[in-house]
Order: structure tokens, then sequence, then C-alpha cells
């Protein structure tokens, strides 16, 4: 079990460092060099060149890439181009309110999809399944900022009980102060989270219920309903945890969508202005944030995974 | 007092009949067998008694089971006579057990699924217990906690005896119960199945295809064929005077010890394969633990054992598909090399994955002259012909793919392959034990024609002793890693020295009932 | 018609895409999607070059606009087909050569295994880390985005879920009876892989492919509508739907529905197609 722990994070930590290479790569392809993210757009070519000598870009590129990761790991990031700050303030005052987002729609997600999916793999190809089934595929077709478009339509002009903008502020208390603002982009983000776990619950109960066991369940006189919670269930809940570890990347590409249609003080938010202006350190810092947390996020799945199934907790014997 | 009536049973799926016209009764204490090859129907019947075939199928006659009847029954009925009436083991104990729940959950669930005031799990603790000593599960106690995939293949089939008893039913229904077990391991089962028949009096319907394990089990016996019966009789008289010619005809397809002659072969100069003091290790464990033995020039050499006994390891390493931790392999006296590789032909068990599934059968045939040879289209053409007509396939089949072949044909496409070239060498590893009984014959018959054509040696690995004792000149004997006997066929499948070959002699079993009869009373005495 | 999408259909019995109403359903849409915004601009002619400022913001029904104009007088309907063509064209085209470069990449890490395994996957694992989206608009501030290059751009940053797909059945066909049999008879690595691995899995990569263009359609519709997709005055329904919610608080609906509903219904559209075929595979490899 130790093994198999520490193998995965081994894997998490080369997966990491490849990505701090990836962001090392892109920031010296920038038009001007990483020089530009320090003295910012409007510095002049011989301010570059004073800059790179003393800061030892003129150095071989991988003692360059030495003092990179030095400085990341001192939560150093660069400055940003267009706001006078760090990155790295920049990023801690804005994480915890796209992590708010994320997890509430996440678990939202969870609660609504998983029993969905397994009523819709019992009742396959009936009226219930095929309608479910028909929404979710629209759903899934749907980009997020269209749903959000409708969501605002329908619930901020049509029906104004919610607005349609986020609470501002720096904090996060600002934002909890007024929670009926965050009804809406909770909702979009969860629209993304749970049609995609519903739809593989679906198909993992599906191919489940095929499985041998159920046979030898039915064949000593259990009830259709315990063979589908006490049997199927556990079993497909293993490999769908993994795929929700498996999901940070896609919900935070939601949120950065959710985030700019509600004008949600969060990550997403502080990425697409970025993105509008070529500020690129924030960019940049943002993607390796996100990048930990998905590595983060996968380890957390096959930590649970440890912890659920007993196939991988305890070692079997030898047939 | 029979607890199952079946009568007139038929069983269709769309215009595909399953059973047509099938009567049988099985009565307190006694066992019958319904055998069988594959597509005879047998499973099926099974299933119908139990009210477990799927919606697809379309079933008429009359089903009684413990005085219920079957088609007309409620989900509710029929939920409760499952367990209760009928007990069921079926074929894989590899998946009938749910990975992620305890052996004690399964065994708990199988007594309160008929208790009328069911309470919690760790209540029925005990009576588990009791029932995993009473199917021979050591530390009982011990196993509620484990999951199936602690424990090895046969225990998970006494676990699932276990669960078919657990209610107390006055029948089993037992559809191919060991066919996934190795030969010792069949042996303590089928035990177990008479000895829960001799204290329990429980009727059991006993599936499947080996003539051995009726001969040793049954009461009665009962033929089937394309879902219809062909003969029904009492044991000793069925294999003492058959009266059907397809009883006949599948007697005589099994393969019985001592029905070849062996002749003496002298020491062979220059193997065409030789393995010296293979070590294979796997996870710091000796799947191979220094093995010596050597193929000669056109000799059939076989290699026998149970699972875990680094038999297939040990012709992976012979194939090149796997590197040995220590000792020597040479192949035509040198390495394995693109050259050797031209003289070597292969034959695997799958019938299902033996063939490309986008290619036709003279492309599969050709694609080794493809390979090592210039030889034009037409060239081709012509040997594949021939290689067709050697394994006795007619043409029509040229460009037909594997999805549209039976699994008796398409072991023979892979023969065809396997030997296009003229090799010098065939590694045969468990090439006919996926097949029908009389399939095997046929494709046993194909493999002595092709070797008196072509002259190539053998490696012929089995877990049946009767075929290598049809097939081979030498045989040597695996078991854990290591050689416990080699030498001629005569010698070591008749008189064999070591214990565990004797062992392994005395469970497989002869489709004789008689004979079957002495040696429960040799092992029991 | 169908000359943009699926080549695919050919390939695959009609029986069993038949039996299928939904994948059915899905290429009757696609079809006719397809026509109206290749032919649509052939009967349906309309000016989407020059701007119309006098007649901008009609609603539907005014002046002989079906779909009203939008803000600067274009024609919503032919803006429609006109945007459909590159948002079409690029998702085709990025689908494809995410599984082209998807199904290499997999197949030399699942059949290779090992060390090459191991290297390949560590790079598909990292790359997956990253969300396309975010990586996309990155290189999108450094590129000047054409149909071509935001194709190109999608697809390279798609690929690595064929990639997987592909590596699995690679991993899993290597096993198979047939693959050891013709290796250990003296087949190259080469004949295998293209002979033997690559014909067996186009299945999986053809439901693989057809989901990817699915993907890619909807991430140029969230690069344009993040408003760096083409530059006008061509367009996509991203980039329609980006101008038109400018104008929603004043409730003119024409500029996001049409839109909004072209790429949630093409995407459904192709996602029926994908798992008709999938389950169409599923049932001819149980044949």
């Amino acid at each position: 079990m130790t093994r198999f722990l520490a193998r995965r994070l081994l894997l998490a930590l080369i997966v990491v460092f490849l990505v701090t290479v990836v962001t090392f790569v892109i920031l010296h392809l920038l038009p001007g060099g990483p020089a530009r993210g320090v003295l910012g757009v409007k510095a002049t070519q011989a301010q570059i060149d004073a800059f790179n000598a003393s800061q030892g870009f003129d150095q071989p590129i991988p003692v360059q890439y030495w003092d990179y990761l030095v400085r990341l790991l001192h939560g150093d990031l660069g400055a940003s181009y267009t706001e006078n700050t760090d990155v790295s303030t920049l990023l801690a005052q804005r994480l915890p309110k796209t992590l708010l987002l994320t997890v509430t729609s996440t678990l939202l997600g969870i609660v609504v999809a998983l029993p969905l999916g397994v009523w819709q793999a019992t009742r396959r190809g009936r009226a219930f399944d095929v309608v479910t089934t028909g929404l979710a595929f629209v759903l899934y077709a749907t980009p997020v900022f269209f749903l959000s478009l409708v969501l605002i339509i329908l619930f901020a002009q049509v029906l104004p009980i919610f607005p349609a903008q986020a609470a501002q502020g720096d904090t996060l208390a600002a934002l909890l102060s007024q929670p009926a603002s965050l009804v809406l982009p909770v909702l979009a983000g969860t629209g993304v989270t749970a049609v995609a776990y519903s739809r593989y619950m679906r198909s993992s109960t599906v191919d489940n219920l095929a499985e041998d066991y159920v046979r030898t369940a039915r064949a000593k006189g259990t009830p259709e309903r315990t063979i589908l919670w006490r049997h199927v269930w556990p079993n497909s809940l293993t490999s769908v945890v993994s795929m929700i570890g498996y999901s940070v990347p896609v919900v935070f590409s939601g949120s950065l969508v959710v985030e700019t249609m509600f004008n949600y003080p969060g990550v997403g938010l502080l990425f697409w202005n970025a993105a509008r202006n070529a500020d690129f350190p924030v960019l940049l810092g943002v993607v390796l944030v996100i990048a930990v947390t998905t590595v983060l996020g996968s380890l957390l799945a096959d930590v649970v995974q440890l912890l659920i199934d007993p196939r991988v907790r305890v070692p079997g014997a030898k047939s | 007092m029979s607890v199952l009536e079946i009568t007139d049973l038929r069983v269709s799926y769309g215009s595909a009949v399953a059973v047509d016209g099938l009567s049988v009764s099985v009565a307190r204490g006694e066992i019958v067998a319904l055998v069988g090859e594959s597509g005879s129907g047998k499973s099926t019947v099974a299933l119908a008694a139990l009210g477990l075939l799927p919606r697809s199928a379309h079933v008429e006659g009359a089903i009684t089971l413990a005085g219920q009847d079957i088609l007309g029954a409620t989900a509710e009925q029929l939920r409760q006579l499952r367990g209760r009436g009928a007990g069921m083991v079926f074929q894989e104990p590899m998946t009938a057990l749910n990975p992620v729940r305890t052996i004690g959950f399964q065994v708990a669930e199988a007594i309160r699924n008929h208790d009328p005031k069911p309470q919690k799990h760790k209540h029925y603790h005990d009576r588990c217990v009791q029932l995993l000593e009473r199917v021979g599960v050591p530390d009982a106690r011990s196993r509620l906690g484990q999951y199936p995939h602690q424990l090895s293949g046969g225990l998970r089939q006494r676990v699932l005896i276990a669960i078919a008893i657990a209610a107390g039913p006055g029948l089993i229904l037992a559809d191919e119960p060991t066919t996934a077990l190795d030969v010792t391991v069949q042996q303590q089962i089928l035990d177990l199945l008479r000895d829960i028949r001799d204290t329990d009096s429980t009727g059991t319907l006993l599936i499947t295809h080996n003539l051995g394990v009726v001969a040793d089990l049954a009461d009665r016996v009962l033929v089937l064929r394309n879902g219809k019966v062909v003969e029904e009789a009492d044991t000793e008289t069925l294999f003492a005077s058959p009266q059907a010619a397809y009883t006949r005809q599948l007697l005589a397809a099994v393969p019985r010890l001592g029905d070849t002659a062996h002749e003496e072969q002298p020491e062979a100069e220059r193997p065409v394969l030789k393995l010296q003091d293979i070590v294979v290790e796997y996870h710091g464990r000796k799947v191979v633990d220094s093995v010596s033995l050597h193929v000669g020039p056109g000799e059939f050499v076989g290699l026998v054992g149970e699972s875990g006994s680094g038999k297939t390891t040990l012709a992976q390493c012979a194939l090149g598909l796997v590197t040995p931790k220590s000792g020597a392999m040479t192949v035509f006296g040198g390495k394995l090399d693109r050259r050797a590789r031209r003289r070597l032909g292969a034959v695997f068990q799958d019938p299902a994955s033996s063939l490309d599934p986008t290619m036709t059968v003279e492309q599969t045939i050709a694609e080794p002259l493809l390979i090592h040879t210039n030889a034009g289209r037409a060239e081709r053409r012509r040997k594949v012909v021939e290689l067709m007509d050697a394994v006795e396939l007619p043409q029509s089949l040229l460009d037909r793919r594997g999805h549209e072949l039976s699994g008796g044909q398409r072991q023979r496409v892979s023969l065809a392959r396997a030997v296009v070239l003229g090799p010098d060498l065939l590694i045969a590893d468990e090439p006919t034990s996926a097949l029908d009984v009389s399939v095997q014959a046929a494709v046993l018959d194909v493999l002595a024609r092709l070797h008196a054509e072509f002259g190539f040696g053998c490696l012929f690995i089995s877990h049946d002793l009767a075929v290598v004792d049809q097939v081979c000149e030498r045989v040597a004997v695996l078991r854990a890693g290591q050689l416990v006997e080699q030498g001629p066929c005569a010698t070591v499948l008749h008189t064999p020295s070591h214990p565990y070959t004797q062992a392994l002699l005395l469970a497989s079993p002869v489709p004789d009932p008689v004979v079957q009869r002495d040696r429960r009373r040799l092992t029991s005495a | 018609m169908t000359t943009i999408a699926l080549p695919v259909r050919s390939r695959l019995p009609r029986s069993r895409l038949r039996g299928n109403g939904l994948a059915l359903a899905g290429t009757v849409i696609l079809v006719l999607v397809v026509a109206f915004c290749l032919v649509g601009p052939l009967l349906y002619p309309t000016d989407q070059v020059h701007t119309a400022l006098d007649a901008s913001r009609l609603s539907p029904g005014q002046q002989g606009h079906p779909l009203g104009t939008d803000d600067l007088g274009y024609d919503v309907l032919g803006r429609l087909m006109i945007a459909g063509r590159t948002s079409l064209a690029i998702g085709v085209l990025a689908g494809l050569l995410a599984t082209a470069i998807g199904a290499i990449w997999g197949a030399l890490a699942g059949y290779g295994g090992g060390w090459l395994d191991a290297v390949l996957m560590r790079i598909v694992d990292t790359g997956v880390a990253i969300p396309a989206l975010f990586l996309l608009l990155v290189a999108a501030t450094l590129i000047t985005p054409s149909v071509l290059v935001l194709a190109l751009v999608i697809g390279c940053v798609s690929w690595l879920v064929p990639a997987r797909l592909m590596r699995a059945e690679a991993a899993t066909l290597r096993e198979r009876d047939f693959v050891k049999a013709i290796t250990v008879m003296g087949a190259g690595r080469l004949r295998v892989v293209f002979r033997h691995l690559l014909p067996n899995a186009v299945g999986t990569l053809v439901v693989a492919g057809t989901f990817q263009i699915a993907d890619a359609i909807l991430l140029v519709a969230y690069v344009s509508f993040l408003g760096l997709g083409v530059p006008p005055p061509a367009t996509d329904w991203g980039a329609m739907l980006s101008k038109g919610i400018t104008y929603t608080y004043d409730g003119a609906w024409w500029l996001i529905l049409p839109p909004g509903i072209a790429i949630v219904l093409v995407v459904c559209a192709i996602n029926f197609v994908g798992d008709g075929l999938r389950d169409a595979l599923a049932a001819r490899g149980r044949a």
C-alpha cells in the first residue's frame, strides 16, 4: 500500500516538474522574454539588456531554469504587467474565491449526479432514462457561457430573483455576505460537473450490472434494490471517484467562463483580463497553480481509491 | 420425490432455438448430469430453472421447482425461490464474487435473504463460519473479513458452494463448476459435491462437457445436442453401452491415457530447442526455477502442470517473449534471431483472439510468407491453398474473416499460419484446451497429419495428461516452477515415480464410472 | 453533401447505425446544418463585409431580415451561415488533427511499453494538468488568428485524450494472440503497428475523432467568445455570441439565441452520432 502511494507521489512530482518546464519555456518564447515580466511592457531595449545582464538572463539556459525553480519555490511568480502587484499576491487574493465556486459546484454535482446516474442505468431505455439522458446530452453540448447567459436572462431579467453579477470585494467574507449573488454562478458551475459525472456514473453502472457477481447475487435471492445499492454502487463508486479527481481541469475551465460571465472576482476572471492585456506573468502563474491543483486532485483521487477499494488496500493471494 | 421437474422445455431467442423439447427430473439425493458440447443448450436449462434467463428469451413448457411453478411465478416468488428452493454454482469463481465486499457479507446475505425476520449481518456470523467449515474452507472465521481477491480459485468456488447451500435448498444447480479449476482442485470440489449429496440428500443438476467428471459424480446422464436430448440413461449403462451414435462419437473423441502406443526414441543429437537451467523471476518470486529440457528434431515433447506451475512462462521464454533471469537457451543451436524465427511457428490457446479480425483467412496464412520470403502473389496463393488442404478446410473460407469461423476452424487456420513456412519447431500453448471434445479430436488429428508431412519438433503445453499422452513422445511435469519429472510418456504417464505426478494422474477423471469408483475406494482407504 | 463531416459513415454497415434512432437523428441534423452553412449563402446572399450602421439592431422581420440585424447592420441569418462555416471548418480540422496526433502518440506508447510508454504518458499527464482553454488563451495572445492557425493550435492542445485512449487500446491489442503469434514468427515493429494495431483500433479512433470534433467546436466557441478568435469581418458562432451579450439587457434576443442554439444543436448531434458509432462498434466486437 505504501509502495502504491509512494509511486503516485513520485509521478505527481514529475508531472509538476514538467509543468514548470513548460511554463519556463513559454516564458522564454515570449516577445521580449522574461525581462518584460519584471520590467513591464514599456521597458526600453537598453533597460532590458541591463536587466538581463544583472539578473543573469545571459546565463546558459539550465542555470536560468534552476534560478526559476528556486524562485518558484520561494513563492515568487513574478510581477504583473498591468497591476502593480506580485502575481503571487494576486493569486492569494483570488484563489479562495475560485475554490469556493469550484468546490461547491463539484459537491453539488456529485450529490445530484451520482444517484441520477444510477437511476438512469436501472431504467435504461425507458422514458425516465431517455428524457434525462436527452437533457444531459443537451446540457453537455451547451457551452457554459451559453448556459450562464440563459440563467442570467431567466433568473435575473425575466424573473428578477437573483442578481446577475457576483458581489465584488477583495475578501471571501465580502462574497459570502451576499449569498444570493452566488446562486447563479454556482448553478452554472454545477451544470458542468453534474452532467459529466452523471454520464460517467450511468455507463459505469450499466457495465457493472452486466457483471457475473450480479448474477450470483440474483441467484441467491437478493432483491434488485439491494443488488443496486449494496453491490453495484460500491463498485461503480471506485471508478467514479477517480474520475472526479481527474476532472479538476474541466472544472477550472468551467469556472473561468462562469467568472467572466458573472464578473466573479476569482482566478478565472483574473486570467481573462490578463489574456486581454497580454499580461504573461499572471497567465503563467495561473497556469502553474491550476496545474498543481490538478495534480493534487488526481493524487487525492488515488488516495481515496486506496481507502475504498479493497483490491488496492489489501494485497491479494497467489492463485 | 423430485425437487426439479422439467417437461418439454423450449427456449428460443428470436429465431434461434437454444433448447428444444427437453424433459428431465431430479429427485432428492440424486445427481443428474446434462452433458453436451458448446451450443447444446445445457446452461440455458439451469438458468431457466431459476428464472434467470434474459428478457429476450421466449420460454415454453413447464418447470416445477420445489413444488412451485417457475414459468408462471411472480418476480417476488422467484426471488424467494432462488437460494431456498435451489442454489446455483457458476463456472467462473474469479468473477462470480463481488470484489469490493467481504466474504462474510456475501455469505451472510445468502442466509439473510431467506430469513423471515432479517437481522444485521453480524447476527449470521456464526452460521457463516459453520457453512464455510462445512465446505472445507480452512481458517473459516478469519475468512469472513477477507475479500475475494485474497482467496485462490478453489477456495472461491468453495465459498460459492457455501452460498448456494446457505438457505438449505433441496437442489443444487451446478453449471460447469470445476471447468475453470486445476485438476487436483477439481477433484476436491467434486468430492465436496458428493459429500453434500450424501449428508443432506440434496439433489444436484450437474452441467458439464467433461465426460470424466460425469463418470465420477453422476447417477444419471442426459446427453444433449443442439438443444435436444439425444440419450438418457444411468451412468454405468451410458458409458458401458451407449445407444445413440452421437454419444458413441463423443465417447470415442475423449483422449484416454494409454490409448496411444509409444515407440522408443533415440536421444537427439542436435536438439531444435534446448533450455538449460532457466530461471524466471517475477517480483522476487521464482516463477520458473532452474528448469532444463530439450526438444529433438521431429520430436513432440509435452509440458504439463497446473496453474502457477510456470509452464506458460517457460513457453514464453522459448518464444522470446520473456527474458529469463539466468540460464541458457538455444534454438536450432543458436540464438533466437530473425533467421531462427523463420523456422519457428506458434499456436496459442484462445481461438477468439488467435486471428486478426481485419484480415481474411488467406491474408492470415500468407503473412509469414510476406515477412520472410519474396514470394509473389500467385505463389503465396498456391502455398495457402496447399495449407488449407493440409488442415482440411474448404477453399471457400479463404475470403472469410475470423468472426465468421468456428473455434475449431480458427485453430486450424492458426496451425496453417504456424506451419506455412515449413518450420522445424512448433510451440503450441494449450492449442485445444478451449475447444469442445469432438473438435479437439479433429484438430489433434490435423496436427498429427501436419507433423507427418512437415516433420517439425514441437513443445506442446497442456494441463490435460491424456491429450499429451496421445500427442507426445516425451513429457515434462512442472510444479510451482520446478521440474518434477521428465521422461518418455510411456513411463511418466503410466508408471510415474514422483508422488505429484501420481496425484495428477489420479485426479484426472476418466470417462469410465467403474474406474472412478475404484479410485475413490483407493483414496478413501 | 456530407463532404466535411465523418468519412466514417461509409465504413460501417448502415443497418447497425439505423438501429440507433438518436444517431440517425444526429446524422440528419448534421447534414442539414452543413447544407445550411455551405449552400445557404448561395441561396440567400447577404453582405457580410460592409457594415450598414443605419440598419443596425433591427428585430426579426423588419426590412426583410428574418432574424434581424446586429449592431453593425449585418443580417443575422446570413451571418449565422458564414459563422457556421468557420466554426465547423475549425472544429473538423482541429478534431481530425488531434485524433491523428493522439493516435500515433498513443500507439507508440501502448505498443512500445516500458520506458517509452512511461515517458510519453508522463508528457500526456502534464498536458492534461494544464486545461486546454488556458493554454489556448495563452497561445491566442501570441499568434495572429486565422482559420488554419486556430485549427492547428486547438488540435495541438486537444490530442491528449485520444492519446490516452489509443494507448489503452494498443496495450490491450498487444496482448492478443494474433499479435503474439506474428511477432514470434518474426514480424517487425512497424508491421505490427501499422498492419495489426492501427487497423484494429480504427473503431475506437473513429469514435474518438467524432467526439474530438465536437469538443473542438466548443473550444473555438469559447476562444472566440472571449474575444480571441478570428478577426472581423470574419466571424464564428462564438464571436457572434460575444458581440450579442452586450445587448441582451436591451432585449435583443436574436443576437444570442441563434448562434447559441446552433452550437448546442451541432455539438449535440455529433455526440449522438458518436454514441451510436460506439454502440455499433461494441456490437460488432461481440458478433
